[in-house]
């Protein structure tokens, strides 16, 4: 294992064994490690067990290939079986999830989570500090000053905002490999794939999970608390084909593991042109490095969302418009072959009049005619008919693939379309510029026209009635007191921010619980 | 604009301008002042304007310039004579309020994409026909 010496090969292990644990953490991503940190060099004996090697494998890869049964979807290449996981080839986006996403939202259906942001507020001041985000500061007046870039002018106080992403790419298998091979407690299993969640004759706790390798052995890990942190999608499948003792899934005598699966539905159709474009609107479009306080190399983006007061009056889901530079030869190529006019006669009928000449006359040059593309990444309504089930395929372990039915509605596409029009009317109504855009009527057109952004979440959604949810405020399994869940699974909505912070920090808080209760009931 | 201006005004300048224009090309202003004409000026370049406008008469069906005028003084509360009594910058600062308004109130145009003010579309419109 290189530098890692104390990283095992599940491949080499005797058929047979049994490894005994105290924390069994299944998955080594964002989630599974932030929790392997916080327990390292404690008392208690975490073993970590991860599908993959320390690098892309093919062969192991395709473990997770995905039938995809609903609207198309890349599937199984959107995560990675590696350590690290899917962080091995995340864009590092980052946000806090806003406090009106936890409350609830009668017209988002089943969307209140059972914790609020001021529970989670401390996890994501250290959710920061796991993924080296900076300065826990998202205001854009704070973040930008000192900066050369501008807010767009609209967005100060009115129902459009502008909103703050941080990035910072952390590769968590590179970051923190050396921490875990270096905890005297942490011991981290490659190549090893669970195979099913198993109880004893009495009570729901788990007393063991099943591990098969690709080189054809196969052990057990028993352990008095488990942790599932494998993603969105694998979660939800190996709870489901955990069905050797309760056919309908580990856990899931509610129905509910693998239902109300959700994206983040991205949808670009439109364009502005400002009346005064600045340079300083570079931050809407690319990320920007950040001189940070803090010395993390961070980066920032500014979006467009819409304030608390307007999505509650006007019953919107919660969305981001992400802007892109409109290039000066797309735009003359766009003006040439569809239009009988195009974005310099529109940007010329808003401008004062005379205000050309007045500048030619005055020795300054004519503002710069820019032009930005709109493309709103909006949070899916939760849906217990998008979900992911079980294929009748396997993979080379035997196992069932996940089949993956992702389905958006009619309330969907009626999100898609008011994110735009409240963007488009504010535009105009604030003269901040104009907002051109072909938005089709066919229910069908646009739905075909969105896609995801390879953010699984909702399929083991967290809750207090065990009847409507799959685990309890602690992350703990209604129905496996000692079976926890870790990752976006998790989300009962997704709001409109990426979702690796929020899941960093719900981590961050599960290791606390697991530490207190480890203190208290050993 | 809000840099300090250092020389005449827009309206000085364009005044000068189009003098000169008229002197090099020996032609003088012919058409007399209309509030048609007081308006079409304030929608932006006639060319510019002019695409726009044929595109929304497309639209609309027809070129009809009594009642494009009854529907801009309908939005405007500005009467033909009004039109002609304003100073210009004091018109087009009530024709800013009428696109504002009208995109508050939802009265919008969608012209080959375009999210245009009912306004704004329809003096585009005036600068095609006058």
């Amino acid at each position: 294992m290189g530098p890692f010496d104390r990283f095992a090969d599940a491949r080499t292990i005797e058929t047979g064994t049994t490894i005994d644990a105290d924390v069994c953490i299944i998955g080594t991503g964002a989630a599974g490690i932030t929790i392997a940190r916080a327990l390292a060099n404690g008392p208690q004996k975490v073993v970590m067990l991860e599908t993959g090697g320390l690098n892309y494998d093919a062969a192991v890869a395709a473990l997770g290939d995905i039938d995809v049964i609903g609207r198309p979807y890349p599937g199984g290449a959107s995560r990675l079986r590696y350590l690290g996981g899917s962080t091995n080839h995340w864009g590092g986006q980052c946000a806090p999830l806003d406090p009106i996403v936890f409350g609830p939202r009668p017209w988002m259906g089943d969307a209140e989570w059972p914790v609020d942001y001021a529970d989670l507020e401390p996890y994501y001041r250290a959710a920061h500090k796991v993924i080296g985000l900076g300065e826990y500061e998202y205001e854009p007046a704070e973040v930008l000053k000192n900066t050369p870039f501008a807010v767009m002018d609209f967005t100060d106080g009115g129902p459009v905002r502008t909103s703050i992403s941080r990035y910072h790419r952390q590769r968590f298998g590179l970051a923190y490999a050396a921490d875990l091979n270096a905890a005297p407690n942490v011991f981290v299993y490659l190549y090893a794939t669970v195979t099913s969640f198993y109880r004893g004759d009495t009570g729901d706790a788990a007393t063991h999970v099943t591990v098969a390798t690709l080189a054809g052995n196969s052990f057990t890990v028993r352990a008095t608390r488990f942790v599932l942190a494998t993603g969105g999608i694998e979660n939800a499948r190996l709870l489901l084909d955990s069905n050797g003792q309760q056919a309908a899934g580990f856990g899931n005598g509610s129905g509910l593991v693998g239902r109300y699966f959700m994206e983040h539905v991205a949808y670009a159709n439109g364009v502005v042109v400002p009346k005064n474009f600045k340079p300083g609107f570079d931050v809407y479009f690319d990320e920007q490095r950040l001189d940070d306080p803090t010395g993390d190399d961070v980066r920032i983006r500014a979006h467009l969302t819409l304030s608390p007061e307007a999505t509650r009056a006007l019953e919107v889901p919660r969305f981001r418009a992400e802007l892109r530079r409109y290039s000066e030869l797309r735009l003359a190529l766009k003006h040439v072959r569809d239009f009988n006019f195009g974005f310099g006669d529109v940007w010329d009928v808003m401008q004062e009049p005379g205000a050309i000449w007045d500048a030619l006359v005055n020795g300054e040059p004519p503002p710069d005619v820019g032009a930005f593309i709109l493309a709103n990444y909006v949070e899916q309504i939760p849906n217990p008919a998008s979900r992911i089930t079980l294929s009748s395929t396997r993979n080379a372990l035997g196992q069932h693939i996940a089949a993956m039915d992702w389905r958006l509605t009619r309330a969907d596409e009626d999100g898609i379309k008011l994110a735009h029009r409240v963007i488009a009317h504010e535009i105009g109504r604030s003269d901040f510029g104009r907002f051109r855009y072909d938005m089709l009527e066919d229910e069908d057109a646009i739905l075909d026209g969105a896609y995801g952004g390879f953010h699984h979440m909702g399929t083991t959604r967290m809750g207090t009635d065990p009847k409507a949810s799959v685990v309890d405020t602690d992350c703990r399994m209604h129905e496996a007191p000692n079976v926890y869940i870790a990752g976006s699974s998790l989300y009962p909505s997704a709001g409109w921010p990426n979702p690796t912070l929020t899941l960093v920090a719900l981590a961050a808080r599960l290791a606390d619980h697991l530490k207190e209760e480890v203190a208290r009931d050993g | 604009m809000t840099a300090k201006r250092k020389g005449p005004t827009r309206r000085a300048a364009l005044g000068w301008l189009a003098a000169g224009a008229s002197l090099l090309t020996g032609r003088v202003a012919a058409a007399p002042a209309s509030p048609e004409r007081r308006l079409a000026r304030l929608a932006g370049s006639r060319r510019a304007a002019g695409r726009i406008g044929r595109a929304y008469l497309a639209d609309r069906g027809g070129a009809d310039l009594s009642a494009l005028m009854a529907e801009i003084e309908a939005r405007t509360a500005l009467s033909s004579d009004a039109v002609m009594r304003l100073s210009p910058d004091a018109l087009a600062a009530r024709l800013a309020v009428a696109k504002r308004e009208d995109f508050e109130r939802r009265d919008t145009v969608a012209v080959e994409g375009w999210v245009l003010s009912g306004t704004e579309a329809r003096l585009c419109a005036l600068a095609t026909l006058v």
